[in-house]
């Protein structure tokens, strides 16, 4: 049976958990409060060598691929989790609990970015997020409960390259001038070649299949400079999965942000011309490396209406992102009330200007 | 008593007098702000039109300026002087040999296009401003008289440049027009609004992770390879001037 590490306090017993605000590791039992590095030396010493193992099978074959099941080391309750998850909850006495294996040897993460900002803080992004808009449906924002919210350490590889790129442009000048009889609109097209240098540093990718994509980029991007070395015991009291996306299937997202922004800054030193018609851009990386670092997001989930709505904040400045769901009878009764307006204002312009 | 009974009519009546004689001054039908035309020409010309004007029921005018004229140039100049609902006015900016009509929309009588090319070629045809201008008042007197300028409910027509560039303002259409335009501006503002509603898309580029100061250019140049030219003809010019 897979091990899983419990951060105990030595005072009273209870688990502990990293604070947001102390920046420490606290028992919510007792309150004291623990540097990292020392409750973590007194955990080495009380180290129990009892091992849980499984009475019996009963799954069948292949039921339980891609499961992993840990004992809690508080109450013995069997805790059930995916191969990918690296730090839960018991659900019985709902100490918090970090599952070493996954992050141990290759898979554990370089750096982490503790949490800046706690649930409550959340809680008030998710109500601004929703004052801030317009045309939600009254029935969303008045029945609306989060169902659930979840601090979670999402996994990332960061790539950090030297680009050598290289852009072809077809760029045109216009001159227009006339004579006597004619307009005349000249046409130049040149061929622009722009090659240069240009870095970047720890251009994240989402690790883990079980975060949409495009919700992780949103709550970009993250000040790793108030990154930390791993260390599980920032983990206690939050969710985190170890990467079940290799390096290998993030660099192609990494190289086309890479490359998107390598042809905006060769196109920024094309000047002089009215327009640019093409561009294409090579690129050469040297220098790549790659860092695996965990990241700090609130995620909570709602649904309405038989959808499911999840919102993200990063837990580190607070961005919070989440598509709102939109009240589709409002938004026509609007457009034709402001279309009726608009066209009343216009005939009235007509008027003035002697057209009617 | 007596004298303030007397006082209160005189001084409407001379305030009457008053307007009547500013409005019997102001009204012109041959405006020159560019002194091509002497006293005594434009002494006759305004005879020719006020007889017209007498006879016809039709305030027809014609200015020459060198200001930078333009249809709406054209309705404020009518409006300033008449307020005849039957009439046009002929604008000629010599300086940049341009064109322009305002035709009274609410007219019993109206010119058409034909009309108003028969009236602008009839001054055209003509070397002197003088000349012209007679021409122009000869040939809308003809066209009153035979009938040839015909009643055009709900029709405006406008012509700019020295081609006859006519267009024909339908006002069902223009209110139609603007319904359209202000629907589709509603919906465009409120889609603009209700999209807002999405904010989870992907990162376009890794812009804000590239390094600072590390962008240097090692390379550029520039070839030319081939030129385009687009030549349209102008409108035909005016042998005036």
């Amino acid at each position: 049976m897979p091990t899983i590490a419990e951060q105990k306090c030595p005072c009273c017993g209870g688990g502990v958990q990293f604070d947001v605000g102390a920046q420490k590791l606290k028992c919510p039992f007792c309150e004291t409060e623990f540097e990292i590095n020392q409750l973590q030396q007194e955990q080495v010493e009380d180290t129990d060598s009892i091992n849980w193992s499984a009475q019996d099978n009963q799954w069948s074959t292949g039921e339980t691929d891609g499961m992993n099941v840990y004992s809690c080391q508080s109450c013995g309750g069997e805790i059930i989790a995916d191969s990918t998850t690296g730090a839960s909850k018991c659900p019985y006495c709902d100490n918090p609990v970090v599952m070493k294996g996954q992050f141990s040897g290759a898979l554990r993460p370089d750096l982490v970015i503790p949490f800046k900002l706690d649930k409550k803080a959340a809680k008030e992004a998710f109500k601004k997020h929703l004052a801030d808009k317009k045309f939600v449906p009254k029935a969303f924002l008045s029945d609306n409960r989060i169902d659930e919210i979840k601090g979670v350490y999402v996994p990332h590889w960061l790539f950090t390259c030297d680009t050598f790129a290289n852009a072809n442009f077809k760029a045109a000048k216009e001159k227009v001038w006339s004579d006597n009889n004619y307009n005349y609109k000249e046409t130049s097209y040149y061929e622009v070649y722009r090659s240069g240098n240009i870095s970047f540093d720890n251009v994240p990718v989402d690790g883990s299949t079980k975060m949409p994509d495009d919700l992780m980029e949103s709550v970009e991007p993250f000040d790793l400079s108030q990154a930390v070395d791993f260390n599980t015991a920032y983990l206690a009291g939050y969710l985190a999965d170890k990467y079940d996306v290799t390096v290998e299937q993030s660099m192609n997202r990494a190289n086309e942000r890479i490359r998107t922004s390598a042809g905006d800054a060769l196109e920024e030193t094309v000047k002089g011309y009215n327009f640019i018609d093409s561009r294409i851009v090579n690129m050469n990386i040297t220098n790549g490396f790659y860092k695996y670092a965990l990241y700090p997001v609130w995620i909570l989930n709602t649904s309405w209406n038989g959808n499911k709505y999840t919102f993200a904040m990063n837990g580190q400045s607070g961005k919070f992102v989440g598509n709102l769901p939109t009240d589709k009878k409002a938004v026509v009764i609007a457009s034709l009330l402001l279309g009726a307006g608009l066209s009343a204002v216009f005939c009235g312009l007509s008027y003035l200007l002697g057209w009617l | 008593m007596i004298k303030r009974m007397l006082t209160i009519p005189l001084v409407f009546a001379f305030c009457a007098f008053l307007s009547t004689s500013v409005s019997a001054y102001t009204e012109q039908y041959v405006l020159d702000y560019s002194n091509s035309l002497s006293y005594s020409e434009i002494q006759e010309l305004e005879s020719i039109a006020g007889q017209i004007e007498y006879e016809y029921d039709c305030c027809v005018m014609f200015c020459i300026t060198t200001e930078d004229a333009s249809e709406s140039y054209a309705l404020n100049l009518y409006d300033t002087y008449t307020d005849n609902e039957n009439g046009l006015v002929l604008i000629h900016d010599i300086e940049d040999e341009m064109y322009y009509y305002y035709i009274t929309d609410d007219a019993k009588l109206q010119f058409g296009a034909d009309e108003i090319a028969k009236l602008q070629d009839a001054y055209d045809s003509n070397e002197s401003y003088f000349g012209g201008i007679e021409d122009y008042y000869e040939v809308a007197e003809y066209l009153l008289d035979s009938g040839e300028a015909v009643v055009l409910p709900d029709e405006e027509i406008y012509a700019t440049g020295d081609g006859l560039v006519d267009r024909t303002k339908n006002t069902a259409k223009v209110i139609v027009a603007c319904i359209v335009a202000g629907m589709i501006a509603g919906f465009i503002i409120i889609f603009a609004i209700a999209s807002k509603n999405k904010s989870v898309r992907m990162q376009k580029d890794a812009t804000v992770y590239t390094r600072p100061g590390s962008f240097v250019v090692t390379n550029s140049y520039d070839n030319f390879l081939y030129k385009k030219l687009d030549k349209t003809p102008k409108p035909k010019q005016n042998n005036k001037g």
